[in-house]
């Protein structure tokens, strides 16, 4: 294992490897091109430099596309710019998506998996007009800085343009550097001048950084951590400050003025300087220069190629014609483990765990050394970390095996239950505090925080090199390293493959870590699906078929979003495949509303009646309302006068071509058979509608019911009026211009709006409407009773003239009544007949009438006559009112002896109770009265 | 004394949690505001806000005022107005007047408003804000406020309206019903079968099976109730008619409970005054808890009996030995002090019901004709026109009449239209509402000729076993109606039997149009799980979760409470309505509020 040791390079105390990924195949020269790299191993993105004049056959060296790479270097993409204007610069957004500035202020946000359409933005006239002199682009936010010093800002979360405090620079000065970051929420920009000046502008504002007194900045950067800032200036001094500039912690002179291609740091300890054209023992060779801790540094020559730099946050990637390289510090448990001649435990771990296997006898002994000086707890743990740093999937693997060998010698599981914090404690295996923090968890769980076993880190680690592994290989050539991993979780990986539409790769990925997002995974599948050229039924099927197999046929089906997948085929223009999709999602308030949009009214209205959520419904029958082709047609007022005599016949009355009847049977064809939805309608246009309600009901063929809404209406016609606000009919509005009319007339009354025999006017206007609809229904009952009220209330018009009293509101029986007790008996005897009211009825009201008034001459005088309904209720008012002496007389008249007894009784007449109960031979009841007596 | 097993009544503490759950929601809402709100309530809301908060929490609340919606609007100083209200058409418009009315664009007095849909908000509801021009002047919120529990085995969703919505097609309770049971099978478990008998609880159990596919239950959770059954009130009409005879029943027939509360005259009570005063009757009453479900006819027995009892624990002071005797019975005497109080009050309670029933001979012949038709099918046309001659009101005529029409196969041509025609005389025009409501629901119609294949109620009685005119105090749940057991009750108590149904197949069918069956439900991951449990949990009671959509009454309750103490018995009941109903209120939400 020397060889790796070898290879690395020490600065200061520490170690540095850099390493090729993967062999390129793409054979590009980097120095005509503007490459955009995304972070944590994720692909690159090139366009050929406009400035740059070569010529080559090669098409990728033609035109003014852009083309995005993986990291092996396989193209994944093209995106068409060729009509668009020239390129200013390009970013990554934290998700994967490309960002492309154009010269004219507009930007593209790219994602790379087609799914969804670009985001467009812009800048805006100002930028327009003022044109880029330069700019810059963070994962966030996008500058730019204007020829005439504005300074925009847009900012991708947001979606917003802000535009910072114009800055004043003297005439002919050049902006040499610039950088852009957010820190603690404080967006900062330093700009390097070619006066030898370097400015900080920040939101409070502009701040002159007197660092590097005469110089002029040419590349700055700043490190992962934002905890340091890095620069060169014009004559080649290259610094290291905190990032808050108060700090020189290195000035390194290289000791030319070559102004480098890049300045980058190499994670957050290092930087990185890519210089061409140095002179090597006579020769010209191109440089990467690697600085690190007390001016120590390494060069790494690179003849005639041309390379592009881009930082990780753990080291960096150095692209070039034929090669990925990755440059990183090398971490504390593998220098352990490889450093030549160590004889750490981990290493004779490593070294004994692998001839242990061959059988080797000295393999055993050392182990157990290991054991007796108590260290395999520490050595298994250092070997799984050093596995998990490790590309080599042979050194992995041997790795693996030693630490595996080692924790079956590791006591019990209490002993070895391991606290990553405590276990920094006792060694720090991370050199870097950036990486302090990370802890290896178990991605289901949400508690990060608990302690795992070391058995259990084994495992955990074990799958994340296997996830890492696959991640790396060349097809996908995603090279991510484990802290890389770590920081961002499983879930943006996840993320990061589907937008490289790994989808196999991810799902994977998924069931292996038992990830909730399965479902998420297959919905994007199977969009790409949709998205592509196929024929309908074939992704149909494809897309059951998978799901059937993946989860199952019914159960846990559920959890998965068909109205993602229709919602893409919809938007594709296969309306099809997006209902036959639609027709399998649960959740109804997905489903109706998708259905709607695609003009499936009828499977709407059905899912959403299904659903019992009325709610839904109402949405649903509103919106297909609005849609004209379904709206009623008001027919005129005219007609429909003599339409209700004749809508018995109404589809033959009706001319075939009368535009609005076609429509009205579109809308009862599509209710046709969901009495839900008709209740719904009705009751809605029952307070709202009573016109388009009328239609409806006349369609259902509930003619009656057309009559009682008339009904209805009569009853809401007050003084006011104030409810007919709600009703379009267009008989109401006429009332409505009577009411105005009276209005102005009762200009010099204004107390009284509407006299109540406007009011009455009015409500028979309506009652005799009703009473045509329910005669033409054959509805004779409604028909009667309507011509009744019509009636009662012109009698109680004419009473209410007579008696100035309120007559108008009672029912027959109660306006008897009150006509009666008023010594209107004449009247009275005289409406009877008129309304109808059967003579036992009215004897009833009248003796009631007269006990209630205490008239009990009045009731003698009736009791003369024959009585139709014999005498004993007369006396049962009496005692009602508590006349018992006026109540005696009719109680003679009675000759039941029993009831006769009862009634004394009631009137307190015990004497006579007695003397009619004895006739009846009936002791008990006898008793009964004698015991009341005494009470 | 408790009516569930120990354990089953744990599950109604552990309901609890919900209404703390809803109590929590309750109180972030109103501390989110700031200077000083003003509610203003459903009719349906002001009580079960009672039961969430007190008057002096709302206070500290910064809650200046509380009102119920009225058409008079009150003057109102705060600035935030909160609205708790139904997702209704008729409400919404009223908030929306309301809003208009008060919206001023003073910055010194503006007001605030925001509406709070219990539980769930409706596209409808905003539509109509919208269209009155006000939606930009509110916020809309939901508050989730659904099931709680009146008394330890009775769940409410305070839904006063549902019977009427259903009535009009408006299904939205259904939704709620739904809802409020999943999240219930959220703390519970999945309820293993569910049965429904009838269109409405068809339509809940479908929603309900839905939505518990698509809520991810726990799987370790072991279901607690054990058995659903979902009862539409449409398929037994009948049962709410008879006036409640039990004495809870009978309480709520002449005092109407409303909340577990009655109104009495204060001398009743035990308090002063002349305003009439609220009694809380539940079964923290301990006395009460043992008097409800009991026939009227021998409330004054048991009664005697107790005040006997109590007067023997009183003597047992005379013949105290040892210390030890005392402390025991000083340890005694606050029970007893109590029981003796609630004593009291049920005598003269039970008093006053005698002076209202037995003085004026009304009500025992409005009973007795109500029993002899149902009993023997005795028409009570005569007495009815009797009724109608001395102005009775509406609400017992038509008691009587729908119960007729139901009982003995509708009414001829002729006399129902005579019968209607006399209403519409005597009551006013309006009523011609209230008769086509009550045809629709098919309590009071005229005779189909058709309808031959129909069974009439006199099959239905002999195959359910409906009438035992010899009733008695400890055996039977016919006690509740005097010799009548609710339709309702026979068919649960059937339903929980096995092939329980197919005895009553006929009647099923005729009852709910054949709309009726069962759905398992399992969970996932769980599916060998229910019925291991069942056979383990033998010696043990279930729980039945019996949920009646539309409403119940006191007396139904009851009956099922005398279900569960039989012998044989293995389940405990919990009920769950939508509201508390009796024939009064039923027949009172089919009447439009329209002014002659």
């Amino acid at each position: 294992m020397t060889e790796k040791f070898f290879s690395w390079s020490k600065l200061q105390e520490d170690y540095y490897t850099k390493f090729e990924l993967y062999n390129l195949e793409w054979d590009l020269d980097l120095d005509i091109f503007i490459a955009e790299a995304a972070p944590n191993g994720g692909p690159i993105a090139i366009y050929r430099s406009p400035t740059k004049i070569v010529i080559q056959d090669r098409e990728i060296y033609k035109g003014s596309n852009v083309h995005i790479f993986t990291s092996s270097g396989k193209r994944i993409g093209q995106i068409d710019c060729s009509k668009k204007p020239h390129i200013v610069k390009m970013g990554w957004t934290h998700d994967s998506r490309l960002i492309i500035l154009f010269e004219d202020g507009e930007i593209f946000i790219h994602p790379l998996d087609n799914l969804f359409e670009p985001e467009i933005h812009n800048f805006g006239e100002l930028c327009q007009q003022e044109g880029i002199l330069e700019s810059y682009i963070t994962p966030n936010n996008i500058v730019v800085i204007t020829f005439k010093f504005n300074i925009l800002i847009f900012e991708i979360e947001d979606d917003q343009v802000t535009r910072l405090k114009e800055i004043k620079v003297p005439a002919n000065t050049a902006i040499t550097s610039l950088l852009f970051y957010e820190l603690n929420y404080e967006i900062n920009l330093v700009i390097g001048l070619s006066n030898e000046k370097v400015l900080q502008i920040t939101r409070k504002g502009t701040k002159e950084i007197k660092l590097f007194d005469s110089q002029v900045v040419v590349k700055m950067d700043l490190s992962p951590n934002q905890k340091f800032f890095s620069c060169i200036t014009n004559t080649g001094l290259v610094y290291v400050t905190t990032e808050n500039f108060s700090n020189v912690l290195l000035q390194f002179d290289m000791k030319s003025s070559v102004i480098p291609e890049q300045l980058k740091w190499c994670g957050s300890d290092t930087i990185l300087l890519y210089l061409k054209d140095i002179e090597k023992d006579g020769d010209v060779e191109n440089l990467l220069l690697m600085i690190g801790r007390g001016n120590s540094f390494v060069n790494y020559y690179y003849g005639e190629e041309h390379l592009f730099i881009t930082t990780e946050t753990d080291g960096a990637r150095i692209f070039s014609r034929n090669s990925c390289e990755f440059v990183s510090q090398v971490k504390p448990c593998r220098i352990s483990i490889f450093k030549l001649g160590s004889v750490s435990p981990e290493t004779i771990l490593f070294e004994s765990g692998n001839t242990f296997l061959e059988k080797n006898s000295k393999a055993d002994l050392k182990i157990r050394k290991i054991m007796e000086d108590n260290q395999m707890h520490h050595a298994v743990t250092q070997c799984i970390f050093a596995a998990g740093f490790e590309f080599d999937t042979n050194i992995q693997r041997k790795l693996l095996r030693a630490a595996s060998i080692g924790k079956s010698y590791c006591k019990t599981v209490e002993d070895s239950i391991l606290n990553l914090n405590k276990f920094e404690e006792i060694k720090p295996i991370y050199c870097d505090p950036n990486l302090s923090h990370i802890h290896l968890h178990e991605p289901e769980s949400t508690n990060f925080n608990h302690p795992l076993s070391i058995h259990n880190i084994f495992g955990q680690m074990s799958k994340l090199i296997r996830i890492l592994n696959t991640i790396r290989d060349p097809d996908i050539g995603i090279p991510m390293t484990l802290p890389q991993f770590l920081h961002i979780g499983i879930d943006s990986l996840i993320e990061v493959l589907l937008k490289n539409k790994q989808y196999l790769i991810s799902f994977e990925i998924c069931k292996f870590m038992n990830l909730k997002q399965k479902n998420h995974v297959l919905i994007s599948w199977a969009c790409a699906l949709i998205k592509s050229t196929r024929h309908d039924d074939d992704i149909y099927d494809m897309i059951q078929k998978k799901i059937d197999i993946e989860l199952g046929k019914n159960q846990i089906r559920r959890s998965i979003s068909y109205y993602e997948m229709a919602n893409q085929a919809s938007s594709a223009g296969r309306k099809n495949l997006a209902i036959r999709l639609l027709e399998n999602e649960l959740k109804p308030s997905k489903q109706v509303p998708l259905f709607l949009r695609m003009n499936e009214n009828q499977t709407a209205l059905n899912k959403a009646i299904e659903s019992g959520d009325t709610s839904l419904v109402y949405s649903v029958l509103l919106k297909i309302l609005s849609r004209k082709k379904y709206r009623l047609h008001q027919r005129k007022k005219s007609n429909s006068q003599t339409e209700n005599l004749k809508f018995e016949n109404l589809q033959k009355s009706m001319s075939e071509n009368d535009i609005g009847f076609q429509q009205d049977l579109k809308l009862f064809k599509l209710l046709r058979g969901k009495p839900s939805a008709i209740d719904l309608l009705i009751g809605y246009w029952r307070e709202q509608d009573h016109a388009s309600l009328s239609i409806l009901l006349r369609g259902l063929g509930l003619f009656s019911d057309v009559g009682l809404l008339k009904i209805l209406e009569n009853f809401s016609i007050t003084k006011t009026l104030s409810t007919s606000d709600n009703l379009n009919d267009p008989h109401l509005k006429r009332l409505e211009e009577i009411e105005k009319s009276l209005d102005q007339l009762s200009v010099q009354n204004p107390e009284n709006r509407l006299t109540d025999r406007d009011v009455v006017d009015k409500k028979i206007l309506v009652l005799k409407e009703a009473s045509t609809i329910f005669s033409a229904a054959k509805d004779s009952f409604h028909d009667k009773a309507t011509n009744q009220q019509i009636k009662l209330l012109q009698k109680q018009l004419e009473c209410e003239k007579i008696t100035s009293q309120k007559f108008v509101g009672l029912s027959c029986s109660q306006t008897l009544f009150k006509l009666v007790t008023l010594n209107q008996t004449k009247r009275a005897d005289k409406y009877r007949k008129e309304l109808k009211i059967s003579e036992s009825k009215y004897w009833w009201i009248k003796i009631r009438a007269l006990a209630h008034v205490k008239r009990f001459n009045e009731l003698e005088t009736l009791a003369r006559s024959k009585s139709p309904i014999g005498y004993e209720p007369f006396a049962l008012v009496c005692i009602e009112n508590d006349a018992f002496n006026q109540a005696s007389p009719f109680i003679e008249k009675i000759s039941n002896s029993r009831r006769k007894a009862e009634l004394y009784l009631k009137t307190g007449n015990y004497t006579r109770a007695i003397a009619n109960a004895k006739q009846l031979n009936d002791p008990k009841f006898i008793d009964l009265i004698i015991s009341k007596k005494r009470k | 004394m408790s009516y569930l097993d120990l354990d089953n009544a744990q599950i109604i503490k552990d309901i609890g949690a919900i209404r703390e759950d809803t109590r929590q929601e309750l109180l972030s809402i109103l501390t989110s505001f700031e200077n000083g709100t003003c509610l203003i309530l459903d009719n349906d809301f002001l009580l079960p806000l009672g039961l969430l908060v007190d008057k002096s929490e709302l206070k500290e609340l910064g809650v200046g005022k509380v009102f119920v919606f009225q058409d008079q609007d009150p003057k109102i100083t705060q600035k935030n107005i909160l609205f708790f209200i139904r997702p209704k058409k008729e409400v919404i418009e009223k908030v929306a007047n309301y809003i208009k009315l008060n919206e001023t664009n003073d910055t010194f007095s503006k007001k605030e408003f925001h509406i709070y849909f219990v539980p769930h908000k409706s596209f409808l509801c905003e539509k109509i804000l919208e269209k009155q021009g006000v939606r930009g002047a509110v916020t809309i919120n939901e508050f989730h406020f659904d099931l709680l529990n009146l008394d330890e085995d009775v769940f409410t969703l305070f839904l006063e309206s549902s019977f009427q919505d259903y009535l009009s097609g408006d299904t939205t309770s259904l939704y709620f019903i739904s809802s409020a049971i999943n999240k219930l099978q959220g703390f519970f478990g999945m309820i293993p079968t569910v049965k429904y008998i009838g269109k409405n609880a068809k339509i809940v159990t479908d929603m309900l099976v839905r939505m518990g596919k698509d809520t991810h239950l726990d799987p370790s959770v072991q279901p607690k109730i054990h058995n659903l059954v979902v009862v539409d009130r449409m398929i037994d009409l009948i049962t709410p008619m008879m006036i409640q005879l039990t004495y809870e029943g009978i309480i709520d027939e002449l005092y109407e409970i409303t909340n577990s509360y009655a109104e009495f005259e204060p001398k009743i009570i035990g308090k002063e005054g002349t305003k009439k005063e609220k009694y809380i009757l539940n079964s923290n009453d301990v006395l009460f808890e043992e008097l409800r479900d009991l026939n009227i006819g021998f409330v004054g027995e048991f009664l005697k009996q107790k005040a006997r009892y109590i007067a023997e624990q009183y003597d047992q002071r005379h013949n105290l030995q040892e210390i030890r005797d005392i402390s025991n019975f000083v340890h005694k005497l606050p029970g007893l002090q109590k029981e003796h109080f609630s004593l009291s009050i049920h005598l003269n309670i039970l008093e006053d019901i005698f002076n209202k029933t037995q003085k004026t001979q009304k009500f025992q012949k409005y009973v007795n004709n109500q029993l002899g038709l149902v009993f023997e099918g005795n028409p009570v046309n005569e007495y009815v026109e009797e009724m109608m001659y001395t102005d009775e009101s509406l609400v017992d005529v038509l008691r009587l009449l729908c119960l007729q029409s139901m009982v003995n196969n509708d009414f001829k041509g002729k006399v129902f239209d005579n019968f209607r025609k006399d209403i519409i005389q005597n009551y006013g025009f309006k009523h011609i509402f209230t008769l086509e409501k009550l045809a629709k629901l098919g309590m009071f119609q005229k005779r189909q000729t058709k309808g031959k294949g129909k069974m009439n109620f006199v099959q239905m009685k002999k195959i359910l076993n409906l009438i035992d005119p010899n009733f008695d105090e400890n055996k039977g749940i016919s006690s509740v109606y005097s010799g009548y057991t609710p339709i309702t009750a026979r068919l649960i108590q059937k339903s929980i039997k096995s092939d329980g149904w197919k005895e009553i197949e006929e009647v099923l069918k005729q009852l709910t149009d054949g709309v009726y069956g069962e759905i398992a439900q399992q969970n996932a991951k769980s599916q060998n799980a229910p019925s291991e449990n069942v056979v383990v949990q033998s010696d043990k009671k279930m729980v039945c979760f019996v949920f009646f959509v539309g409403g119940v009454t006191y007396s139904e309750i009851s009956a099922l409470r005398l279900l569960s103490q039989m012998e044989d018995s293995k389940y405990d009941f919990v009920v769950g309505t939508t509201q508390m109903i009796n024939g009064k209120s039923l027949i009172e939400s089919c009447f439009e509020n329209y002014i002659d």
